[in-house]
């Protein structure tokens, strides 16, 4: 549905994306994954047909984005990083302002706008000024100016971006639910956030792609090593010592220390694997254990894992 | 055309949705009675020619910060993202914009109507001299807000775009100043592109196809730059 080939896109000097390749089937979702000006807006640009690369060609739905542009504008549906917003006109009005300029017939705009209202959650502030609302809503009616026209693919650049906790979760749902009809692309720099939502991931750095598979395999593949981070009341050293005396355990940290209790960063095959020793180890002890969780991988940490720096 | 015309429609109601729109156009009725008062009470004469030479004036300063927003606000807010990725041409987008603002245009020529009608209350106006005053003041309108809405396209910032479209419109309103300084076909030519050489005529009641076809291409011409200019801009 989706295909890029190797894209490189030059600012001057400046290489934004790096030979890229990708493709996506249709009904799938696929996550871009990458830290702040990764490329990723950039890639975005070059399949909406906002701006052509420099060298490489992409294609999406058999026309391709630098011949067939106007093919290919029909068929897609884009929110950009910031949601393109006219703040004098109300919700309605503006869902219907993209209606009339993204080829959906007049007769069927308000059934669509019906629609998009009820899929982005926008029913209730339907007549309200879209420079009224707040940024969650806002970024709402973005997504619903990209849905409207019922495009075959969807590009979805930062959608939660500005989202309370809430939202966030409806966005995810709401994303889940556009695969399978729809040919889905969205970008982000949370690991979390393209785990729960998209069917394979593509990691991108430095306008380059680092790894591409599933985020189940990703994390496998990433977290060999598990890591844990507990909060222990007790002498530092003498805990350091008798938690990696530990089965399973394969190396322990301090991360912090306050006046009464350390944080320690526990290397582990897995938390199942060391919790019953560790729980009897602190009680033999006397030593309390204030907290203890797995120490989330940040993107960071994945990238240092896949580019084996 | 339909989505020409609905481009349009969502250009002129954010025209009125803002002050912009009513503060221009009290000023630009406030200034051009001013001027009807004092030229009908001295001059006592039921013509509007050195009215209508006074309302270029205004235009020649209200064009700049009509045509100011048109793409420059668009790009600014990034709804220039989504017109750039929806189905349409660049020429669909210009003449939206074109569009809108020449009906805001002639909004602020209507409410100068009003002198016409005093006229012909007071005295015997001669209809075709006012008829062509108006076609006259329509061209040069049109070739105005053609050349202010391309370089509107060059900028995101409004001010640049209108510093930049009233430094273009005097240049080319005082192009024929240099003409004895030059001379020869060098002057000639200089003359022949500046605006106020070919809008005098229509003061005086000709309607020659030769000045309205001078308009005609002047609008044209900063139509298709911004056109191109909004091709070109994909690249950079």
């Amino acid at each position: 549905m989706i295909e890029a080939k190797n894209i490189t896109k030059r600012y001057g000097d400046k290489e934004a994306v790096k030979d890229l390749s990708f493709r996506v089937e249709r009904g799938e979702v696929l996550g871009l994954l990458g830290p702040n000006g990764a490329g990723k807006t950039t890639m975005m640009r070059i399949l909406t047909c906002y701006m052509p690369a420099s060298s490489g060609s992409a294609s999406i739905a058999g026309f391709d984005v630098f011949e067939q542009p106007l093919e290919v504008k029909k068929r897609i549906g884009y929110l950009p990083e910031i949601p393109p917003l006219y703040k004098e006109l109300t919700v309605e009005g503006y869902l219907k302002f993209v209606c009339g300029i993204k080829d959906v017939p007049a007769k069927s705009t308000l059934k669509q706008v019906d629609a998009a209202c009820a899929k982005a959650g926008l029913t209730d502030v339907r007549k309200r000024l879209v420079g009224n609302l707040s940024k969650g809503f806002r970024q709402r009616v973005g997504v619903a100016q990209a849905l409207i026209h019922e495009p075959e693919v969807l590009i979805l650049d930062e959608p939660t971006i500005g989202l309370d906790p809430r939202q966030i979760i409806e966005m995810r749902g709401l994303i889940k639910g556009l695969g399978g009809e729809h040919t889905v692309i969205i970008s982000s720099h949370i690991l979390q956030e393209v785990s729960a939502t998209c069917g394979r991931v593509v990691i991108i750095n430095e306008g380059q792609k680092v790894a591409e598979d599933t985020p189940a395999e990703l994390a496998r593949h990433v977290a060999g090593d598990q890591r844990m981070l507990a909060r222990i009341k007790g002498p530092a050293g003498k805990v350091q010592k008798k938690l990696g005396a530990i089965k399973g355990v394969n190396g322990v940290e301090l991360m912090e220390q306050d006046e009464k209790t350390v944080v320690f960063s526990i290397n582990c095959s897995g938390v199942e694997v060391i919790a019953d020793q560790l729980v009897s180890t602190l009680k033999a002890n006397k030593w309390s254990l204030y907290e203890l969780k797995p120490a989330s991988l940040s993107l960071e940490d994945v990238f240092l894992k896949l580019t084996g720096k | 055309m339909r989505k020409i015309l609905l481009l349009a429609q969502r250009e002129l109601a954010s025209y009125f949705a803002s002050p912009i729109a009513y503060i221009l156009g009290a000023v630009f009725f406030l200034i051009s009675s001013h001027f009807f008062y004092v030229i009908l009470s001295r001059a006592s004469d039921s013509s509007m020619r050195m009215v209508f030479s006074n309302i270029m004036v205004v235009l020649l300063f209200i064009a700049p910060l009509l045509t100011m927003k048109l793409f420059a606000e668009e790009k600014k807010i990034g709804t220039m993202e989504l017109l750039r990725t929806s189905p349409l041409t660049s020429w669909q987008i210009v003449l939206g914009k074109y569009l809108a603002v020449m009906g805001v245009f002639l909004a602020l020529l209507a409410t100068t109507l009003v002198y016409v009608v005093i006229l012909y209350w007071v005295g015997k106006p001669e209809f075709g001299i006012l008829f062509s005053g108006y076609i006259g003041l329509f061209l040069v309108g049109s070739a105005w807000l053609a050349a202010g809405l391309y370089t509107s396209s060059l900028t995101e910032n409004q001010i640049i775009s209108a510093v930049l479209a009233f430094v273009l419109l005097l240049l080319l309103w005082v192009l024929n100043w240099v003409e004895g300084l030059v001379g020869g076909w060098l002057g000639r030519v200089i003359s022949e592109i500046s605006i106020l050489a070919h809008y005098s005529g229509f003061e005086k009641g000709i309607v020659d196809t030769a000045h309205v076809a001078y308009f005609l291409l002047f609008t044209f011409l900063f139509l298709f730059l911004s056109a191109r200019h909004l091709e070109a801009e994909r690249w950079s």
